[in-house]
């Protein structure tokens, strides 16, 4: 029997999106769940994006990408505003007033399921949701190992997920190069500092301040110097 | 099954309680040692930690300098990855560390199980048991150990980063509008007055309005200062 080391192991050697896809799949189906599913979700000024790998029957698919549902479903909702994970079944969305939702997604074998999130620096989180169904085991010890080895699968995937589905997002694209000079006088702007005063802190002339800034903005592709310490603090570049 | 489950440590009151319940759980999955931290990035630089453990004295002393946990391997990878480490006296063998096992080893950290959770605004919850015994030699057993130290770290990090670190009470914070923080982000992404006004919908002079009261309400002089100051009290992201 293989363990979750063995899809752990897998996924270190994922080199595609399908690939991802696949181990995701497989390793759902060895704890016992029909379906699987892992997203990018990316916090945004103007929103949020989602990029996801899974295997949802595309009868089910308008309804499980609607994002009024998603705003609905109790175990989305969660998981956005959680760390740990949920292990959920019918009774969830009664308890939420929800049940027609439960009815609704049963009938595409969405009874039961696990579901979990990590939230990252950056703005970045990490969805992984497995589902079946027929209920839960009744054995409580069990229904925690699989959540267990859910959340060891998703952040072992995590760092898949990101290169593979959401690079050129600002996740695990080529990491833009800032000077040490650069990232100074970004963190000292971030401080609430102007160019004049970083001059002063840093002993350089109020210009040269400039130019460097000038040149982080422009290696950011940002419009000017706030962009660019977002920019930068959502790359992780500084913090 | 770990009495109490994985969901009591949500109900915490206090550090010690917490420490209390990371202790239960280490014992529960066969280890002595822990330490549970809470790491804050400062934003010019270096880091502040919160924690609870039950290192033996004579360990604490002899550890204390900082230089030595740039030294360590399993530090470092947790400070790097989020995926778990296992280790023993080969992890440091390999990183040419041999002595840096041989001095911890003399006070019971001779393996081991470390992870970190890197989270929103620049902080972190590291996560450590450790032991006198060799780790099982069953890979099963072993991916066991490891799953429920992070089950047990999701829950254990809320409870953490609400104790261990001290905030300015949420009271302090300034009250900005669902408009205000609007015009905020959109400026935060670099656009002009006259565009986000364009883009809600409301004139230049309404969104000039909506930025001023804000940079008032954060205390700064100008829009920028204002975004970034609310970047850092995390009403915007």
């Amino acid at each position: 029997m293989r363990t979750v080391a063995d899809y752990l192991e897998a996924l270190g050697s994922v080199g595609d999106i399908e690939g991802l896809r696949n181990v995701t799949v497989r390793f759902a189906r060895s704890l016992g769940f029909d379906f699987a599913s892992a997203t990018v979700v990316i916090d945004r000024a103007d929103g949020t994006d989602f990029y996801c790998v899974d295997n949802t029957p595309e009868a089910y698919r308008p309804a499980f990408e609607n994002e009024a549902r998603f705003r609905r479903d109790p175990v989305s909702q969660h998981c956005k505003l959680n760390s740990v994970p949920i292990i959920w079944g019918q009774g969830t969305y009664v308890q939420a007033g929800r049940a027609e939702l439960w009815e609704e997604q049963a009938q595409h074998g969405y009874r039961a399921g696990i579901g979990l999130a990590l939230h990252l620096p950056a703005g970045r989180h990490f969805m992984v949701g497995i589902d079946r169904d027929r209920p839960h085991t009744g054995d409580r010890e069990l229904r925690w190992r699989q959540a267990a080895e859910l959340l060891l699968f998703a952040s072992c995937a995590e760092g898949v997920a990101a290169r593979l589905l959401a690079s050129g997002q600002g996740v695990g694209a080529p990491v833009v190069a800032l000077s040490p000079r650069e990232r100074e006088v970004l963190l000292w702007t971030m401080e609430g500092k102007t160019a004049w005063e970083i001059g002063r802190i840093l002993a350089i002339s109020e210009q040269t301040v400039v130019r460097h800034l000038a040149h982080a903005v422009h290696k950011l592709d940002c419009v000017n110097k706030v962009q660019a310490v977002s920019k930068a603090l959502r790359l992780g570049l500084i913090c | 099954m770990l009495h109490g489950g994985f969901t009591s440590v949500l109900e915490v009151r206090n550090i010690d309680e917490l420490r209390a319940e990371v202790l239960r759980f280490t014992k529960w999955l066969g280890f002595d040692l822990m330490s549970a931290a809470v790491v804050v990035d400062r934003p010019l630089g270096g880091v502040e930690s919160f924690y609870v453990d039950n290192a033996p004295e004579a360990y604490r002393s002899a550890f204390e300098n900082r230089e030595n946990w740039q030294r360590d391997p399993v530090t470092q990878h947790c400070k790097r990855h989020s995926t778990p480490i296992l280790w023993d006296q080969g992890t440091y063998l390999k990183h040419g560390v041999a002595d840096k096992w041989e001095e911890q080893a003399s006070f019971g950290y001779r393996t081991g199980v470390g992870m970190a959770l890197h989270l929103p605004d620049g902080k972190h919850f590291m996560l450590a048991v450790d032991r006198d015994q060799p780790m099982p030699g069953d890979p099963t057993e072993l991916t066991r150990i490891v799953a429920d130290l992070q089950l047990f770290a999701v829950h254990a990090q809320d409870a953490a980063l609400r104790l261990l670190v001290p905030v300015s009470p949420l009271s302090d914070l300034p009250q900005l509008t669902a408009r205000e923080l609007e015009a905020l982000r959109w400026t935060m992404d670099g656009k002009t007055a006259w565009e986000v006004g364009a883009i809600l919908g409301i004139s230049e002079r309404t969104a000039v309005l909506h930025v001023n009261n804000a940079m008032h309400k954060l205390g700064c002089t100008s829009k920028h200062q204002a975004v970034i100051k609310a970047l850092r009290l995390g009403l915007i992201r």
